[in-house]
């Protein structure tokens, strides 16, 4: 109680400075949130990792924002389709955002999912708070050792999987982009049960976020063959790169495959947003990120943090909206290949 | 080795680590009696609180609280019926009829000791069994798993009493009911009617609520008499009774322990398959399987002693490999990171100590445990004596508050009453709950290991999978001994009866 | 309603959720109904069984079906089949209504709010004790529901229909 009490008065102290603001509609959008009350949707259940991520930067957005409250709301269902589907019809006055895994519901709704009833690219994104990179990783004693090995295998490859999750869609991408054939085998219990399946060898390579795997992969169980992201990094310097190294025709479609995948936790509003609460909030947001308290905080907890700036993701996920003719088909031929 | 056993415990023995396990204890206490919450919900609230302590003392809470939550569900499905979750279900089959019997002392005594000694066991075994994980892990998989749940499912013949048509159809239903929502392994959406509350399925514990704890009490509601009427059945059972129970079954304590440890270290195979092949184990292994169902103490062991030893196994997946084998598990690994421990095989030769740390707060843990246990169990042994005017409204709103609590939809509120009339129902005509319960949990494993097999290691993944052939072999005679024991039975009463006349 | 009747009555039902199921089944790829398929038709073979038995089957197996697993064994002290418990016919029905009543407590008032109205309302109808113990131990049940579950656990509450009307 005393710790809330604490940040009202320090968002109190602030507003002053924001208000001196030059610029008259940035002092406005800087003033959009002050003592209202937020709702951040979470798209999983209180003990997920979106939880933990939304109550790591609660704090930071309240203080940045100037906001009464920002009020945090579970919403689990569907893989997160259910907050999707809430926020896709709340108001647009920036006072309902959605968080969680933005890349699920984007593929989910390219993939014609039964679930999705919403057009993802209409969404206001308005930020992300982080991200993992993805990686294709094979089993420690595999014959297949790198990415041009699965390209010559004569057979498919078979890759396990719980079912129509975002590694699922990612490998459908890959086989058509890379140009070899998979046989996705769905039911498994989770990733320990897939990563099993491919440490005995009864799989020949699954995807998983990069922390996930590094263990494993360390311990020489896996064998990482390719990162499914759009810019390298120096973790992980002699993996290639899925937009480096698919065919050039294929590059557009692979590329906007990393873009979705990159959007990870984001923060989405309602299609048509307040243009003031879009700023206000994609400010704060970018403000908050920086803070050198969160900073502190997620690397004492070892929450990794990724920020990029709304403006700009929205500006990748109307360009997703032309590569989305070339995705759609090969996630729906996915999908059915597995009914 | 025996420094990291040494070194193990003594990081453990910190007035911080000790105080730390007893309120994890206490609190999963209060977790396991709570209707709908399990244990994974204590670990996850606990999390927050974790960051900035020893290592030893945040495991300690984390895992104590874990601990607890066994013997919590254990209680309620033993007093009232009512499973405080998936783990606890099995535990209403004989318990609830012994508190029905005035044994209810003896019940929770015998389920608090039975947990002590599974969990002691699987933690001793599994110091000893640490260079068999790995290989046993990695010759499992599912066409194993699917034998395990087939097996699972050979316990529907115990509770069959009457007919077996009728329990067949129970099983039927409830296989049937686990299919709704979105079936993973085919992306299809099935008997949902275009609902999104329908797609995400009926959930286990809230479909529990429902069968068992309403329906239950519908039954006081209209008996209008307590669940045990004191002054027709008197408590004539001790505590000691029940710890004697737990000792003196000590073979089938270790069966138990053993075989929930390996449930434990297989990821894919949940706890809450571990009680009911506990129980199936318990029933095929008796000389007198007729008398299960019927508040036989030794259905209330075998659960319990699984389940405590099931926590030990389920480190393993995650130590072994660096992957957790469950939720709770997912969980821990999560505190792990947050302290710079980095799970995986180094684990087991770097980080022994730690290892062995945790090895004894599953000890410790489970000592404290079944100490407050049989401190408590006089009080909670009244329980079932309440007025059915005063249990009934408070049952059911603690229970209406956990079916909304266990996923926070609404809906799930309807979906326990729903089942509850569902379960009022069976009961009255006759169709085995149990059995209905067990078709649920083992439909979605017995449907994804049969696709993953069958898609893996074609039509006749069998020939493939000698250890699953084998494991089959043992399924079918299993399920056939309690057909052959009755036919020869009757062969008996038949043959005396002529002799006679 | 005789008890013969009332059997015949369950099993028809049963039969109509399993030729439901078959055909709903037809919307599905031939993986997804792999198992739900055959199974409904096994539950329809099975309640037939039971139909065909409960009516045409001799009048002292009628409790004890053809395959029936375990014969009670009295000689070993074990109880024969329970009766079912004699009570008043309305008394049934009375309980349905409670479940009502409480679920619609539930979706108009919110559920912690119900949990109070209804325990202190089963008090005072019931005459369990008097009207201002009712509310006391309703009120403290409530009190803890509210501590447990709000606070301690973090439930989100649900307000119920009637929270639009106070903003």
């Amino acid at each position: 109680m005393k710790e809330t009490r604490r940040k009202l008065m320090l968002a109190g102290a602030m507003a002053p400075v924001v208000m001196s603001m030059p610029g008259r509609a940035l002092a406005q959008a800087g003033d959009y949130y002050k003592d209202k009350i937020i709702i951040i949707n979470v798209a999983g259940g209180a003990s997920g990792g979106h939880t933990r991520y939304a109550r790591l930067l609660q704090p930071y957005l309240q203080k940045h924002t100037g906001a009464r409250e920002v009020r945090i709301v579970n919403m689990p269902g569907g893989g997160g389709l259910k907050a999707a589907n809430h926020i896709w019809r709340a108001k647009p006055n920036g006072m309902e955002i959605f968080f969680g895994n933005a890349s699920t519901l984007i593929l989910a709704s390219l993939a014609g999912s039964p679930g999705a009833t919403f057009d993802p690219t209409k969404f206001t994104f308005l930020g992300r708070a982080t991200s993992e990179p993805r990686v294709l990783a094979v089993g420690g004693k595999s014959a297949i050792k790198s990415i041009q090995d699965v390209q010559k295998l004569k057979r498919p490859f078979v890759y396990p999987s719980q079912g129509t999750d975002e590694d699922f869609y990612t490998m459908a991408v890959l086989s058509d982009a890379l140009g070899f054939k998979v046989k996705a085998v769905t039911g498994y219990e989770g990733n320990a049960d897939t990563a099993l399946a491919v440490i005995k060898g009864d799989g020949d390579g699954h995807i998983t976020g990069w922390s996930e795997s590094r263990g494993p992969i360390l311990a020489g169980d896996k064998h990482p063959v390719l990162m499914v992201t759009s810019a390298p990094s120096p973790d992980y310097p002699n993996i290639p790169i899925v937009t480096e190294f698919a065919p050039q025709a294929k590059r557009e479609m692979v590329r906007a495959m990393a873009t979705v995948l990159e959007t990870h936790r984001s923060y989405i509003g309602p299609p048509g947003m307040d243009a003031q609460a879009v700023a206000a909030f994609r400010a704060a947001l970018n403000a908050a990120m920086k803070d050198p308290g969160l900073l502190e905080e997620s690397k004492k907890g070892n929450r990794p943090v990724a920020p990029l700036d709304g403006a700009l993701q929205q500006k990748q996920i109307a360009e997703l909206t032309k590569a989305s003719a070339s995705l759609s088909p090969v996630l729906k031929a996915a999908v059915k290949a597995i009914q | 080795m025996i420094e990291a056993i040494v070194a193990g415990l003594a990081a453990l023995l910190t007035p911080q680590a000790l105080l730390f396990m007893l309120i994890g204890v206490v609190y999963g206490l209060v977790i396991g009696i709570l209707p709908g919450l399990g244990g994974v919900v204590a670990m996850a609230l606990l999390l927050p609180f974790t960051y900035g302590f020893e290592t030893a003392a945040t495991l300690a809470l984390l895992l104590g609280a874990h601990i607890a939550t066994i013997w919590g569900d254990s209680v309620t499905s033993i007093l009232f019926s009512v499973p405080g979750s998936a783990k606890g279900l099995a535990l209403c089959f004989d318990g609830y009829p012994m508190t029905k019997q005035g044994q209810a002392k003896r019940a929770l005594a015998a389920s608090a000791t039975g947990a002590l000694l599974g969990g002691v066991i699987g933690a001793i075994f599994l110091a000893l069994c640490i260079p068999l994980i790995r290989p046993v892990i990695l010759a499992l998989g599912p066409s194993e798993y699917l034998m395990m749940a087939l097996w699972g499912l050979t316990v529907i013949a115990t509770f069959s009493e009457g007919s077996l048509m009728k329990g067949l159809t129970a099983s039927v239903l409830g296989v049937l009911v686990a299919f709704v929502g979105m079936d993973v392994v085919t992306a299809t959406p099935r008997f949902t009617f275009g609902t999104e509350f329908l797609m995400e399925g009926i959930s286990f514990p809230v479909a529990m609520i429902g069968l068992f704890a309403v329906s239950e009490m519908m039954k006081l509601a209209i008996k209008g008499t307590p669940i045990v009427d004191r002054s027709l059945v008197r408590e004539e059972s001790t505590v000691w009774q029940g710890v004697r129970d737990g000792f003196s079954h000590w073979w089938l304590v270790v069966r138990s322990s053993l075989l929930g440890l390996w449930i434990g270290v297989l990821p894919g195979v949940g706890a809450s398959v571990a009680g009911l092949a506990a129980y199936a184990q318990a029933v095929q292994t008796s000389k007198t399987p007729e008398r299960f169902g019927k508040g036989a103490v030794e259905g209330v062991i075998a659960p319990d002693a699984t389940m405590g030893a099931n926590e030990g196994g389920g480190l393993m997946p995650t130590l072994a490999f660096g992957i957790p084998g469950g939720e709770s598990m997912a969980i821990l690994l999560v505190a792990f990171i947050g302290l710079g421990v980095v799970p995986g095989p180094d684990m087991l030769t770097k980080n022994l100590d730690l290892v062995f740390s945790m090895v004894w707060i599953i000890v410790i843990g489970n000592i404290m445990v079944t100490l407050i246990g049989l401190g408590i169990t006089p009080w909670l042994a009244r329980l079932p004596s309440l007025q059915a005017n005063l249990m009934v409204p408070i049952v059911l709103a603690v229970c209406f508050v956990g079916a909304y609590a266990t996923r926070g939809h609404i809906e799930d509120v309807l979906v326990a009453a729903v089942f509850g009339v569902v379960g009022y129902l069976m009961d009255k005509y006759r169709y085995s709950r149990a059995n209905f319960v067990i078709g649920m949990v083992l439909a979605v494993m017995i449907e994804r290991n049969l696709h993953i097999s069958l898609t893996l290691y074609g039509n006749d993944f069998l020939l493939e999978r000698p250890i699953a052939l084998a494991m089959l072999a043992f399924v079918v005679v299993t399920a056939a001994l309690p057909f052959v024991r009755n036919w020869r039975r009757k062969k008996r009463a038949l043959a005396a009866g002529a002799a006679s006349s | 309603m005789s008890r013969h009747a009332q059997e015949n009555l369950a099993s028809i039902l049963l039969l109509a959720v399993f030729a439901g199921v078959i055909v709903l089944c037809q919307d599905f790829g031939a993986r997804a109904r792999m198992i739900p398929l055959p199974l409904a038709i096994f539950g329809i073979v099975l309640t037939l069984i039971q139909l065909v038995w409960h009516n045409f089957g001799s009048t002292e197996e009628l409790q004890m079906d053809m395959i029936s697993v375990h014969v009670p064994d009295v000689a070993a002290g074990e109880a024969p089949v329970a009766p079912i418990e004699k009570a008043p016919w309305w008394r049934e029905f009375v309980a349905y209504g409670m479940i009502g009543i409480l679920l619609a407590l539930i979706f108009v008032t919110g559920v912690i709010p119900a949990a109070f109205l209804f325990t202190a309302g089963y008090f005072l109808v019931t005459r369990y004790c008097s009207w201002w113990r009712s509310l006391l131990y309703a009120a403290m049940l409530t009190a803890s529901l509210y501590l447990l579950f709000v606070v301690a656990l973090q439930m989100q509450p649900y307000h119920g229909l009637l929270a639009p009307l106070f903003p």
